[in-house]
């Protein structure tokens, strides 16, 4: 597992914002109070649940993720997407399979989700698998439909909570030496481990540290074609990203060393 | 983005005074859960260039 994803560095990650934003309050979780100072420092404030776990949002009329949302889905009608009835139940509980399946394939894996999910907002959508953003840490959505399994469901669990381990990661230690515009010029775009065109340095970053994760999640569910062709992508990826290596804080390197230890290119 | 329906302020200054000062002794122990100021303007800067909240999205393809 790569070190920013590990629950002990996301712990100590969130530490850090705790002590950084809102000392004392010793009483709550570690967890309670991370998102609780990340709702001090992010624009929207999505609610998180009191039991230790993520809540299992459907209900986009109260969610404070709404009108993020709105813009990032490209919706003019949020209720559009959202899922009503009996598909709620049915959709919680494939969440909970898909978490099940993660904690018994890396339990480390799972305890990561589990500290930087607040909300996993589940909606119906086409097009679109799921996602999360830069400014809205502690949310994931997920588009499901019908042909996703728990295998299915774990994974992308997997893959966005490793987005939000390295959004945390760079909040907390800065990833780039550089500002956001620099990073998707030109002279910075990398190809994508996963989608393969080329895109700015940070996504492709994101994309081949994911990647990585999904190596090793494929093989352990049998699907050697998949692990593959995540493989063969995160070597050509890591080739440029370390081509490219200019724009990386001493931690970024630090990231990037892991890539390359990891993707078994030269560097 | 320009979100009309949440309340919108201006987050980086929770962190433009960090880290908060020590007056006395008594008070919470520097050095022991005290950010490290680097760390409190890591924060502030990653505050403002996520204003925008950039979506990272996945793909309806399996593994992608």
């Amino acid at each position: 597992m790569l070190s920013s994803f590990e629950p002990d560095h996301v712990e100590r990650n969130m530490a850090a914002l705790v002590a950084a934003v809102a000392p004392g309050d010793d009483e709550a979780s570690l967890r309670t109070r991370f998102h609780r100072a990340l709702a001090q420092v992010q624009r929207w404030k999505p609610p998180f649940g009191t039991d230790g776990e993520p809540l299992v949002d459907f209900d986009l009329e109260h969610s404070e993720v709404r009108a993020a949302l709105r813009d990032i889905l490209g919706r003019a009608d949020p209720a559009a997407v959202r899922i009503t009835g009996e598909e709620r139940e049915r959709r919680a509980r494939d969440i909970a399979a898909g978490a099940e399946r993660l904690a018994a394939y890396d339990p480390g894996a799972a305890r990561s989700l589990q500290l930087l999910a607040a909300t996993i907002l589940v909606l119906r959508g086409e097009g679109m698998a799921g996602g999360s953003a830069t400014g809205l840490i502690g949310t994931i959505w997920l588009f499901p439909d019908d042909r996703w399994d728990s295998v299915r469901f774990a994974e992308n669990l997997l893959h966005e909570s490793v987005h939000l381990a390295l959004f945390l990661d760079e909040m907390i230690n800065t990833l780039y030496v550089v500002d956001h515009a620099a990073l998707e010029a030109d002279d910075a775009l990398v190809t994508s481990a996963i989608r393969r065109v080329r895109r700015p340095y940070d996504r492709s970053l994101h994309a081949a540290c994911v990647a990585v994760e999904l190596i090793d999640y494929h093989e352990h569910a049998g699907n050697a074609e998949a692990a593959a062709r995540m493989r063969e992508g995160v070597a050509a990826s890591t080739v440029e990203l370390a081509d490219k290596a200019r724009v990386l804080s001493p931690h970024g390197r630090e990231v990037l060393a892991e890539l390359i230890e990891r993707s078994g290119v030269a560097a | 983005m320009t979100p009309s329906t949440v309340q919108d302020h201006d987050h980086a200054d929770v962190l433009d005074d960090a880290p908060p000062p020590v007056t006395n002794a008594s008070q919470r122990s520097f050095g022991e859960d005290a950010p490290a100021p680097e760390v409190s303007a890591n924060i502030a800067r990653y505050v403002r260039q996520h204003e925008d909240c950039q979506l990272y999205a996945l793909d309806d393809e399996p593994g992608i």
